[in-house]
Formats: structure tokens, sequence, C-alpha cells
């Protein structure tokens, strides 16, 4: 959408991949914009960095092409693909320093020594290890050594930068500051990010778009607001971030809008996706899109029985069983000095956001 | 990968007076004194004794046994010394026997043992098993099989000729190559087993970054994979030439006289009555010398590459 008019740096058309009888991939297409940052996210298994090691050339594809740049790759070996890849485990060569693991790229490349050791002091001083130049690279933390492997990925001027889960080993303070810098040299160098996690929360902080996967399929692909507002099936709604999932039959379809009944005949008002085929599905809303009012307001759609509370911090779950059987999870914000006034037992009203509700069919 | 200087370093860590410590390691001490340390003592003592003529020794100072190892004097020990060749010969084509077995076991035995390291675990110790069960033989046995396959009429000539490679049966019966092949297929899983085990340890996925930073195969061998297996390597490559230069039974039975080794002439001097123990005690000093001094390079290479 904002971004057709950029050129395509990576174009996946119908890539299959198939282990013996098991497929890793199922006719996958995608496009990846130039200097966009791209995340492929998805449990574990559902062929995410197959896909990255596809456009790496470690693996080579059952069916289906991939084009970087306008050029076909699917033959090319990896030695000889202008990507680079950050890999999991860093795998940055234990017998070589820092400075030697940043330039061997440049080495292969064939540039000259001027140019090799000035890139390579550029790379180090970007991920801020200037001072661990002539350390090896075993001596170094965690953190560190994510740095390098960046820095070593990021010297031959890749045209894409592949990324596999790169985060996934760090602790948790250090993965979020590792996020912001991330995303501060993607914007820095304007090189085409292909990031696979996944966490999702990563993905949502990070990327221009993201493609959620599962299944060796790519589910949905769209931009954090846009996948976590309005996921495209059950399995990306589930996915990505808390939701309340409650049967319900499509009543009135009128394109992108309609409304859905149900197990005790209440209506709601809802959007649908695109691809909806089935009247039988389920009614999806965010936790945080509900309000809890009086159960005589007339602005309700749902109502039930506060069940019980939990404290988060800068929110309180509320769960509430509603008049169908299923529970309901609320959240609600906690400003300062308010509590609710609402307790366990009390018969209220759920009002749903305007546009929140959303109906996907199984 | 650094492995084996990090155990080398450890060694000498904790307390030195604890006394359950010191207990516990008694029998260790035991094992080295008892077997290495006591034998190459009477080693060193009886190369300075002299002779007995039917062997054993007489209990009398002397460096005879080293002089006749490096001067000659002539029939009777009274003309001027000259260098003795005869024994430094020896010495030095077992050298280069030992060198050219250990460097054709490593040319055959890297191959080898990365094949099987590459192997899926399924098939990985069929593979283990094949290259060591010709081990569970005894060697005599098998280097006397070799001497019968390599004959001029032996199996190996015959099989030539009817496939017609040649006509006339080729001689291979006591030459150097003779030697080398029994050398070569007395030692070759010493060099295999602690290659495919560093090989086996090596982390595949760096062999991915140095292909994905644009590096050829041959590259990545020379770069990446044999800085990390190269323990494996000088491992190998000294539990072949140590044993290769000592060794007797494959020149012995292979080589015959012309292609007579250290490990020959030691066994010589304790063998009957034309025995001399401590001309035999002064070559196996000087041998043990040299198996050191390699030794001795090794570990100072070592020590430099893990600094």
């Amino acid at each position: 959408m904002h971004t057709a008019s950029k050129p395509i740096a990576i174009d996946l058309a119908n890539i299959s991949k198939q282990y013996g009888d098991v497929t890793a991939l199922n006719d996958v297409s995608a496009s990846i914009y130039d200097s966009e940052f791209f995340t492929l996210l998805g449990p574990s298994g559902c062929g995410k960095t197959t896909l990255l090691r596809i456009i790496a050339g470690f693996e080579s594809v059952s069916a289906g092409n991939i084009q970087l740049y306008g050029q076909e790759i699917r033959d090319l070996p990896a030695n000889k693909r202008p990507v680079n890849t950050v890999f999991q485990q860093y795998s940055l060569f234990p017998h070589m320093t820092v400075a030697e693991n940043v330039s061997f790229g440049l080495q292969m490349q064939g540039r000259d020594r001027t140019f090799i050791k000035q890139r390579t002091a550029q790379m180090l001083e970007l991920v801020q290890l200037d001072s661990f130049a002539d350390r090896k690279s075993t001596q170094l933390s965690g953190g560190q050594q994510q740095r390098v492997a960046l820095a070593r990925a990021l010297a031959p001027e890749p045209k894409v930068l592949l990324l596999d889960e790169p985060l996934s080993a760090l602790d948790l303070k250090l993965r979020q500051s590792m996020r912001m810098e991330l995303k501060q040299i993607q914007k820095q160098t304007g090189i085409t990010f292909v990031f696979v996690t996944h966490d999702q929360e990563e993905a949502l902080t990070m990327s221009d778009r993201i493609a959620v996967m599962s299944n060796g399929q790519i589910q949905q692909t769209g931009d954090a607001h846009s996948i976590y507002t309005s996921p495209g099936n059950l399995f990306v709604a589930d996915f990505i971030g808390e939701i309340n999932k409650l049967d319900a039959t499509l009543v009135e379809d009128s394109g992108n809008a309609g409304l859905c009944q149900l197990g005790d005949g209440v209506t709601v008002e809802c959007s649908l996706s695109a691809s909806t085929q089935q009247s039988k599905g389920q009614l999806c809303i965010r936790p945080e899109c509900l309000t809890i009012t009086s159960i005589d307001d007339h602005q309700a759609s749902l109502r039930g029985e506060i069940d019980q509370f939990v404290f988060l911090g800068t929110d309180t779950q509320v769960s509430v069983k509603i008049t169908t059987g299923a529970s309901v999870l609320v959240r609600v914000q906690n400003t300062s000095g308010s509590r609710l006034a609402a307790k366990a037992g009390d018969h209220v009203g759920l009002i749903i956001d305007p546009g929140s509700a959303r109906f996907l069919d199984y | 990968m650094a492995g084996i200087t990090q155990h080398s370093s450890s060694g000498s860590t904790g307390g030195t007076f604890d006394p359950l410590r010191k207990r516990l390691l008694f029998p260790a001490w035991l094992m080295i004194g008892f077997f290495l340390v006591l034998p190459v003592l009477m080693m060193l003592v009886y190369s300075f004794l002299t002779k007995e003529f039917r062997g054993g020794v007489v209990w009398e100072f002397s460096t005879a046994a080293y002089d006749q190892f490096f001067f000659d004097r002539g029939l009777f020990g009274d003309e001027p010394a000259k260098i003795e060749w005869t024994y430094i010969a020896i010495f030095w084509r077992s050298m280069v026997q030992a060198f050219t077995a250990t460097v054709i076991c490593l040319l055959i035995g890297f191959p080898t043992a990365y094949f099987i390291a590459t192997r899926p675990d399924s098939t990985r110790n069929i593979w283990l098993f094949l290259v060591t069960v010709p081990y569970w033989v005894n060697l005599l046995i098998r280097t006397v099989s070799m001497k019968f396959l390599i004959r001029d009429n032996g199996p190996l000539n015959e099989w030539l000729m009817m496939v017609g490679v040649i006509d006339s049966p080729i001689h291979l019966i006591n030459t150097n190559f003779a030697v080398q092949l029994g050398l070569f297929y007395s030692y070759l899983p010493f060099m295999v087993l602690p290659i495919y085990a560093s090989v086996e340890r090596f982390n595949f996925s760096l062999a991915e970054a140095a292909a994905d930073l644009y590096a050829d195969k041959w590259v990545i061998l020379r770069r990446v994979i044999l800085p990390a297996v190269k323990p494996g390597i000088i491992a190998g490559c000294i539990l072949v030439f140590v044993p290769s230069l000592g060794a007797f039974l494959a020149p012995d039975l292979l080589g015959g006289a012309k292609n007579f080794m250290i490990g020959s002439l030691i066994e010589e001097q304790f063998k009957g009555a034309a025995g001399n123990w401590p001309f035999g005690a002064a070559a196996s000093m000087i041998l043990l010398s040299m198996v050191l001094l390699v030794l001795m390079f090794y570990a100072r290479n070592q020590a430099r590459t893990a600094r």
C-alpha cells in the first residue's frame, strides 16, 4: 500500500519446500520492498527460518522463484548472493579476532586493504565496539557477539540483510535495547532487513511490515497496526496479542461489515475480513476494546457477571462470564488513585468500541 | 577447540596441601612412576653401562654405547674418531619414513574422518566400526597377511596382471613402498579417530556463515574448518608419527634388510646373544629425545595459538 511505489527488493513467487513427505513451505509468495524492515513472524515450525535460509541460499527450493532486485537467484549458491545473514547463534569464527570476523566478507569480496581497514573500523563504530577490535570473538559477552555478527554481516554492504532470530539468545533488557538499535541501524543504512522472529512484540515494535506465517504459509502480510486491529483469519487473531473469541454465526454480510449472532441470540455489529466465506466462525474482540458499564446501559452489547480480577500493574484484567456462558477478558487501565468500582459477582454490561469487533470464519 | 591446552592448564589449580587430594592422586602417581618414570630411568642407567657378551650388562659405567652410536673408531677402537653414519642414517630414514607415513595418513585420513563425521547419526557408527574393525586382529598377523598380498605372485600382482594393468609382476615386497603401505595400514585409524572427533564437534553453521560472506568451498576448508579441527589433526599426526618412528614389524616383515628402521635396530639389541643392551638403551634414549623434541614443538605451538 504505502510502499507500493518502492522497488521490490525480494520477490518470492510460489515458493514450496519439501523435506521428504514433510512440507515446510507451501506455495509462498511475497514481495519485500527496498529499504524495508520486513518481519517473518510465526510459531516454531511454521517455515519462517526455512524461508530465510532459502533467500540466503542455504536451502534449495522444491518449486518457485526468487528474484533479488529483478535478478533470478534461485540457482545461485549462497556465496554468490549479495545478501548477508545474522545468525541466531551468531556463528562468529572463534579463532579470529573481532576485526578479523568483521573484515572476512570484505576480504572474500577482494576489496583492497585500506578499504577493508576503514570499513571494518566504521562498522565496529556503528555497533559501538571500536575498542574491542583485537579481542577474540569468544571473549565477548552475548550482546557484544551479537553486535559483531551484525557488523560482520553489514560490512560487505549487502543488498539485503537477513536476520534469523538474532535477539532470542539475549536477556530481556538487552533484547529490548537491541530492538531500538537494530531499527536505528536499519534506518541509518537504508538496507532492506528481513527479520525472522517468533516474538510478536519484537515484530510489532520494529517492523515496517510483517508476514505472519503458520503451517508453511503466509497467513497475512501488513503493517503492525493492520495486523493487530484487522487480523485476516483466526490464526493471526490468536497469535498476535490477546483476543476474546466467541462462537458466532454471521447473519448479515455487507462486504467488509456485517452482523453476527452469538449463542444466546444477542447480535453484534462486526467488521469482516476479505477472505470470509462461511457463516460459522468466531467473533473476536481485543480485551482493551471492551468497557465495563452498568447492566442497564443501553450501549452495552454484552452482559454478564464479573468473575475475577487480576492486577497486572498498568492494567487490571477482569474476567466476565457473559450470558452465552463464555468467559470474556476485559482490560481496564489503572489510573492513578482510582480503583475499579465493580467487584466480583456484580452484574455488568460491556460496551464494545465501535469497529473493534471482528468476525472471522473457521 | 582449545581443549588440550585447557586440560593442561587446569591441572595445577586447587589446594596443593589438601591431604585427601593427595591420597586420591596416589594411584595416578603410582602408575606414572611405575610405568613411565621407572622404565625411562632404567633405560637411561642401562645406556651408560658396559655390555655383557651374551646379552645383559655389567654394572660398570661406560659411554661406549653412545660412542658407538655416533663415532667410528675403526675395528679395534684405536683409530681417530670419525662420525659413524650408519645409525644416523637409520634414524634419518626412520624419520623420513615416519614423516611420509604421517603425511599419507593425513591426506587419506582427513577426508575419511570428514566424510564419517558428516554422515547422518544413523550411519556414522557403522562407518566408524568399519574403520576400526581390522584392529581386532593382531598387528603381526595383519602385517604378515600384507606380505602375502603384495608378494610377487600374490593376489595383488595376479589381479593387476589379470586386469591387464601390468604384464609382469611388480616387485613390491622389501621396498620402501611396502614399508609405507604397512605403516599406513597400521596407523591410519590413529589419524582418523581424533580428526573425526574434532570434525564431529565442528559447528557447521560456521561454514554456512563463511559461505554467506562469499567464501568458496576451499576458503571455507582452509580458513574456517581447518583452524577449528587443528587440535584433532595435530593429535592424529602425533599418534601416527610417534609409533611409526619406532615401528619394527612393518619394516622388518615388509621392508627387508635395506629398509631397516630404528625399531628393528633397537629390537635386535635385546634379541639373543648378538644383542647389546646398553647400545639398545642408548638408541632408545636418542629416539625418546627426538620424540620429545617433536612433542615440545607441538606444545609450544599450541600454547601460542591458545595464547
